[in-house]
């Protein structure tokens, strides 16, 4: 191959390593960071207070601890999945912790959030659209695992990374919800912008990602 | 087979957790518990750092203290005087106060000087000493042995070697010694 070419795929490398992974890592660990303390089963935290009324209700209860001990085991073990290296040189590592992101996504996470979301804050909207996150959140889940079962491994990569862009909502709402805050923006209009542009925004840019990745992927898809 | 279980049960657990949501958010909107599911926004949500932006450090601060004690003052005092005012007390006027005193001068001037001090009177009394005779000794070293290469012996690098030093360092060093 042209060594110029060689240069620009390596450039391209790098900067998706800078500006994409590195930023995803980071912000994930600091999600996993943040969510142990809740562990202790305080009910000091901001978040348990002000759902007080809730959280009196043993299911609710039950729903948020197993809903974010899923998120954690879900977001740490999707970091490994992208990585070709691993996928090359230990293919063993990306068969369990995809074993690991299934199982906790498709028993624990999706219908916890499912259960939870018919009480989310916000108007009657926020509350579709956290039904329509745990829903597709399953439903993407479930189709790349079917998907790795029949042996399709371009569908399952697609289907694959719809999963984890519906997974990393909950790391780009908590950053657009800090740059809308040093923005001024009122609370209750931060949270419900911050909530929308993270799901459709992930969304988009994970069909964008599909998109230019191949155009056999799309035909495998639709086939 | 194995897998077609584990899907059947995934997708039955998301149908109880629709199921069950349901029931209870319709039992909760019948209840009207709907709208007080929330605490109060200002209070508890947001980040930490809304809370030390509502702060306002002013409040706190002395000058705002002492302002505010003053005040209270006047308005206590302006209270207190409208209250006053029809009864119509009879106003006491106080005395003036004595001038203050004029300072005796003469009483200054014959203040008696301090006594001079004993140790000066001492000194002056007490004869000079003479100067002592100066006794020059006058001490007979032997002369010194003349030093040869002495820059060879501090400075050369094969000091810090290993390696045996020459014949003539090591006659200097015993001269140095002895």
């Amino acid at each position: 191959m042209n060594t110029r070419l060689l240069t620009i795929q390596r450039t391209k490398l790098v900067f998706t390593v800078i500006f994409f992974w590195l930023p995803v890592i980071f912000f994930s660990l600091l999600l996993i960071w943040n969510t142990i303390p809740y562990f202790n089963f305080s009910k000091d935290f901001s978040f348990i207070q002000e759902r007080a009324v809730l959280f009196l209700k043993p299911i609710y209860n039950w729903s948020f601890y197993i809903h974010i001990f899923a998120g954690m085991f879900c977001i740490g073990a999707a970091l490994l999945q992208f990585s070709s290296q691993i996928l090359k040189k230990r293919k063993k590592i990306h068969i369990w912790s995809g074993r690991v992101y299934v199982i906790v996504v498709l028993l624990l996470g999706a219908p916890t959030g499912l259960y939870m979301s018919f009480f989310a804050k916000g108007s009657f909207a926020e509350r579709g659209l956290f039904m329509f996150m745990a829903i597709s959140w399953f439903f993407f889940t479930l189709k790349g695992f079917t998907t790795i079962l029949n042996k399709q491994v371009l569908a399952h990569k697609i289907w694959m990374m719809r999963s984890y862009a519906m997974a990393l909502t909950a790391v780009t709402f908590r950053v657009y919800y800090i740059i809308l805050y040093l923005y001024d923006v009122p609370l209750t209009l931060n949270y419900e912008v911050s909530l929308w542009i993270s799901v459709v925004g992930n969304l988009m840019v994970a069909e964008y990602l599909i998109y230019r990745k191949s155009k056999a992927y799309l035909t495998t898809f639709t086939t | 087979m194995k897998h077609a279980a584990v899907l059947y049960t995934c997708i039955g657990l998301m149908g109880a957790a629709a199921v069950t949501g349901f029931v209870d958010y319709t039992q909760a909107s019948n209840a009207g518990a709907l709208a007080n599911l929330y605490q109060d926004e200002k209070s508890t949500t947001g980040s930490t750092l809304i809370s030390v932006k509502d702060i306002s450090v002013d409040d706190y601060s002395r000058a705002a203290l002492e302002e505010k004690m003053i005040v209270q003052n006047d308005q206590e005092e302006q209270t207190v005087t409208e209250q006053s005012k029809p009864k119509k007390r009879k106003k006491s006027v106080p005395p003036p106060p004595p001038p203050p005193k004029k300072m005796n001068e003469e009483a200054l001037v014959e203040v008696p000087p301090a006594p001079p001090a004993e140790a000066e009177l001492v000194i002056a009394e007490t004869p000079p000493v003479p100067p002592t005779p100066v006794v020059e000794e006058k001490i007979e070293t032997p002369p010194a042995p003349p030093v040869e290469e002495v820059k060879e012996m501090t400075f050369s690098p094969r000091i810090f070697s290993r390696a045996p030093l020459p014949r003539k360092t090591i006659a200097a060093k015993k001269r140095k010694g002895s």
